[in-house]
């Protein structure tokens, strides 16, 4: 019954955003990225439905006082929401996966060869930007035309190579 | 015992199922090519998939509260376990398996981390990490999971559904609604 709650909550919540970004937000010229306005409907959503619509089922269990706490509901709304948020961090940064573009590529074509479906991608696109991005984040430095790894940058490959071993992952 | 006893218990089924999943597919990634990754992974989720049932029916022989439920709730327990398991699952291979075994940033740190303080140029980067070398792999990734298949020189799409293409429907939906593109 919870789980059912949190999956319309979460269908819920996304009507509400795509309402909201299409007549509020897109009129006031109010510039947010899609998960941060999600996190806004998801908890106007969330205050709706805990403090003006006291829920009452047939085991009455769930009522207004215990319903927004309970397990299961914030268990399945927050997977829910991070799956959301890996999307929705990819439409953000508009950055897809190479292997997502390859589908798409060949997908709209019907058939492509490797020649033709190299047309699609750059290395400013493919690897320039992400260089970018990890140096405006803070992971590795650029100095005189080399590339140096940051001590965060240095934590996060520890931990990436600490999940590898434990999967026997080399290439 | 009540609905919520059931969820705690569908909660708990899901978590235990995943952790097996996690566990299987830590031994048997030992042994698995890296090109064969995303076909082992559908298979060892299908393996832990067929165990919900007969989880269930354990459960039922074992714990006397089971007994009383009705068919349908006992088909609500298997349904919702399946889908958790199935969200725990999707959620991993997206955020954290897929990210640490085809990210290019990842790739790149690894590259510019093993250099330590000499650090590593920018030529160097561009020709080891060359478009072409990129793409192949890719490719080769995804013909050998069946997601696209060469033919006479033509790559095309397979006709089967999966992770990847459901991957790309969303995003091309939510591009739709919220970046007015495609």
């Amino acid at each position: 019954m919870y789980i059912v709650f949190s999956i319309l909550f979460f269908i819920f919540t996304i009507y509400f955003q795509f309402f909201i970004n299409k007549y509020i937000f897109s009129k006031i010229n109010f510039k947010f990225d899609i998960f941060v306005s999600y996190l806004f409907c998801a908890n106007v959503v969330h205050i709706f439905f805990v403090v003006l619509l006291p829920v009452q089922t047939e085991t009455s269990l769930i009522n207004w006082w215990n319903f927004p706490l309970h397990f299961t509901t914030i268990f399945f709304y927050s997977l829910l929401t991070i799956l959301y948020a890996i999307f929705s961090t990819v439409v953000y940064l508009n950055d897809t996966s190479p292997s997502a573009q390859i589908l798409d590529a060949i997908g709209q074509s019907k058939k492509l060869t490797e020649k033709q479906l190299l047309k699609n991608f750059t290395w400013e696109q493919l690897v320039n930007k992400k260089l970018l991005d990890m140096e405006t984040s803070g992971y590795i430095e650029k100095k005189h035309q080399h590339y140096y790894i940051l001590k965060k940058g240095s934590y996060l490959m520890q931990v990436i190579n600490l999940y590898k071993f434990s999967l026997g992952i080399h290439e | 015992m009540n609905k919520l006893n059931l969820d705690i218990y569908i909660c708990l089924s899901a978590i235990f199922d995943f952790g097996l999943f996690l566990i299987l597919h830590a031994l048997i990634f030992h042994y698995v090519s890296l090109l064969r990754v995303m076909s082992w992974l559908k298979k060892i989720c299908l393996g832990v998939t067929i165990l919900i049932p007969f989880q269930a029916f354990g459960l039922y022989q074992s714990v006397p509260a089971f007994s009383y439920f009705s068919i349908i709730i006992f088909s609500e327990y298997i349904l919702f376990t399946f889908l958790l398991f199935m969200l725990l699952t999707f959620i991993y291979t997206l955020g954290i398996f897929g990210v640490v075994i085809s990210s290019i940033r990842i790739q790149l740190l690894e590259e510019i981390g093993q250099t330590k303080t000499q650090g590593i140029s920018y030529t160097l980067l561009r020709n080891k990490h060359s478009v072409l070398n990129l793409i192949r792999k890719r490719l080769q990734r995804l013909t050998c999971s069946n997601e696209v298949v060469l033919s006479d020189g033509y790559y095309h799409l397979s006709h089967k559904h999966s992770y990847l293409k459901l991957h790309l429907y969303i995003q091309n939906k939510l591009y739709q609604w919220f970046a007015n593109k495609k």
